[in-house]
């Protein structure tokens, strides 16, 4: 049903600020892609990329510098503002913060852009904000005020809100940015679930590259002056963009541990030869301890996790100890 | 259920709300200097004047009925351009004088009383009811010549606490200019300076009242207008814009609606302090609520309540004449901003 309507469409779009009447300063090179209905996409890159500038500009809360912007075949800029506001909705970093704002009326602004010139809520205008808020799991919030609440229930009232104004596609600026891990992977599978459930189009920014692998269908990689790269995660992974574009000296990602190691080249060598739990978290141990992964043959440390003991062979001598907190705690050993 | 519960709720503080204020404006007409009866304030009211002394009659129609009329628009006046820059600003403490208004009106009257001793050598009261109507006009003009200042800043400054530290400064500016004229002003204008600064609900005669009226009620009208624009900017210029609305738009008309009030009424009644800053807060903590539907008028009614409870403390019986208003409005308003900031407190660490 959903098919392959283009909601966003982005055509030599360039974006940045203009300086004084006349200098324009691009962040980015011209930009040509587009966001089909049920997508869930992420826009990653390190800080002060550009990030946000390009959400704003194509949320229209700032202008393009050059090229266009469709929205749903017509361009962006044609719309009027309360046209738009059936189009888009945005979720932001900021937050309302007025003291007495409740969560359902936050969700109820939502409908303002349909509602009559005295903003009464009618019956279908009620249904349609507390199924938003049953869809973000957040009904039992309902009497509380917004700044009672936690960072993740906060961030829920504002989706549902996107939500409650039934817009194609919604704009989220770094949503995880200020949550802790489990509220991230929640958040995460509630828009997942938007986009599969209600068919919408989701693109979010987020500096969390690891969150962003795990979870969204298609990642637009932006870093300072470098082209966007519009592909999926795991290609993006195999095809090395990821070390590119989050170019760091001292830091690379790592695609068989799935995240970024320190590209040191001091401290001993290590190889794990069991394959069980137990080893996948004692390699954690020794990589957090500045031990590099390496191969059988060149390992100066080898580690066996067999019959409940962890057993490491270094210097022609065996260690063998009860639990890997004993292990750990003698890990300096090895190092010396 | 719940909903139900709320609205009930409103229901009856908004209609206590309307009964105070009838009270309050009743004990008006009866209370002052004189005590009048009941009797005799009705008949006069309904316009019989049966058994009721002429004396009485002067009283009530020319004095406490225009001050009590004075003081209900101002005080809804103030309230309501108070709540509209609290929104507009995002800021609790933001009131109607925040944007140097009222700094305006004192430079224009100051200006006034300065220029009429210097060309003509003698001091303004001396000229009688022109010097009343001449300071009306002059606050008038010196008010509305910041609100037109502050329009133009805010279409050049980007955002609005750029705007609020331009108006504040704007406020310092006319102040020290209202200080160096004072420093060369007639003793008898000084005095006259002063006795407007402190504030007055009998300025206003009745022949003058239906122009009052009006003007407020234009402000007050168009503040009701504004509901669901008010409610979208609670959330923020971003959010507000996504949803619709043109924010650059309104934020020009919230400052020229709450200016032109705060305009009208300083020239008519002299800075009024803490009734604008006061009011909303004391209406978002008895609705508990930030939904200008319920707040508009709950703000209006209960400004022109608090307001005629001021005047009628300053006129208590047992005093001479009567006690400066901005002294009493400050007394009671400056407890009650502080007692609402403390009780949010609680509610903050409770429901956090």
């Amino acid at each position: 049903m959903i098919g392959s309507a283009k909601i966003l469409e982005l055509k030599n779009l360039q974006i940045g600020y203009t300086i004084g009447k006349k200098q324009a300063s691009a962040l980015l090179p011209p930009i040509s892609l587009f966001v089909k209905a049920g997508e869930f996409v992420a826009v990653v890159g390190p800080n002060g990329a550009g990030k946000s500038t390009l959400l704003r500009t194509l949320t229209a809360l700032q202008k393009p510098l050059d090229g266009e912007i469709f929205l749903m075949g017509n361009e962006l800029q044609s719309y009027t503002a309360s046209e738009r506001a059936l189009l888009i909705s945005i979720v932001l970093t900021d937050h309302p913060d007025d003291f007495f704002l409740k969560a359902e009326d936050i969700v109820a602004t939502g409908r303002y852009p349909y509602i009559d010139f005295w903003a009464r809520l009618k019956a279908r205008d009620r249904e349609i904000i507390a199924q938003s808020m049953e869809l973000c799991g957040i009904t039992h919030l309902i009497g509380r005020t917004l700044i009672s609440l936690s960072d993740g229930e906060r961030q829920k009232v504002m989706i549902a809100k996107a939500l409650a104004q039934d817009t194609p596609i919604i704009i989220l600026d770094e949503p995880a940015a200020f949550l802790d891990y489990p509220s991230k992977i929640e958040l995460m599978q509630l828009l997942r679930k938007l986009t599969t459930e209600q068919g919408k189009a989701i693109l979010f920014s987020s500096h969390d590259l690891d969150l962003v692998l795990r979870t969204a269908d298609r990642l637009w990689m932006i870093s300072h002056d470098q082209p966007l790269v519009d592909n999926v995660p795991e290609q993006l992974v195999l095809s090395g963009t990821i070390n590119k574009y989050f170019d760091r000296k001292e830091l690379k990602y790592n695609p068989h541990l799935a995240h970024f190691m320190p590209t040191s080249t001091h401290g001993k060598r290590f190889f794990i030869k069991s394959d069980n739990l137990e080893s996948k978290w004692v390699r954690n141990a020794f990589l957090r301890k500045g031990f590099l992964p390496a191969s059988i043959d060149d390992a100066e440390i080898l580690i066996t996790f067999a019959d409940e003991n962890f057993i490491v062979e270094y210097s022609n001598e065996q260690y063998i100890y009860k639990t890997i907190e004993t292990l750990i705690n003698e890990i300096h050993i090895f190092n010396s | 259920m719940e909903v139900q519960k709320k609205f009930r709720r409103s229901f009856i503080l908004m209609f206590s709300s309307v009964f105070l204020l009838l009270i309050l404006f009743l004990l008006n007409l009866l209370w002052g200097s004189v005590s009048i009866s009941f009797n005799d304030v009705f008949a006069v009211m309904t316009g019989s004047y049966e058994g009721v002394s002429s004396a009485n009659i002067i009283i009530i129609e020319q004095f406490r009925f225009p001050q009590a009329v004075t003081a209900t628009f101002a005080g809804a006046g103030l309230a309501v351009a108070g709540l509209l820059m609290q929104t507009l600003f995002r800021n609790p403490l933001a009131d109607p004088s925040i944007l140097g208004i009222s700094a305006g009106a004192s430079l224009g009257v100051a200006l006034l009383l300065l220029s009429t001793g210097m060309v003509s050598g003698q001091a303004l009261i001396s000229f009688g009811w022109i010097s009343h109507v001449g300071i009306i006009l002059a606050s008038f003009a010196g008010a509305m010549l910041v609100l037109v200042l502050i329009t133009i800043l805010s279409k050049r400054l980007m955002n609005m606490v750029s705007l609020l530290i331009a108006g504040i400064m704007i406020a310092y500016v006319a102040g020290a200019i209202v200080g160096i004229i004072k420093y060369f002003s007639h003793k008898e204008d000084l005095h006259a300076f002063v006795i407007w600064g402190l504030g007055s609900f009998s300025n206003v005669g009745l022949s003058q009242i239906p122009f009052f009226i009006i003007a407020v009620s234009l402000g007050l009208i168009a503040s009701v207008l504004l509901m669901k624009p008010l409610n979208l900017m609670l959330l923020g210029e971003k959010y507000a814009r996504n949803l619709g609305l043109n924010v650059k738009h309104y934020q020009t008309i919230l400052l020229l609606v709450a200016g032109f009030l705060t305009a009208v009424i300083t020239a008519y009644a002299g800075p009024i302090a803490f009734i604008g800053l006061a009011v909303p807060h004391l209406a978002r903590n008895l609705f508990r609520s930030s939904d200008h539907k319920l707040l508009i008028p709950s703000t209006i009614i209960i400004g022109a309540a608090l307001t005629l409870f001021c005047n009628l403390i300053a006129r208590l019986p047992g005093f001479e004449g009567s006690l400066p208003v901005n002294s009493i409005t400050s007394l009671i308003g400056a407890p009650v901003v502080v007692w609402i900031i403390i009780k949010r407190q609680q509610l903050y660490s409770r429901s956090a």
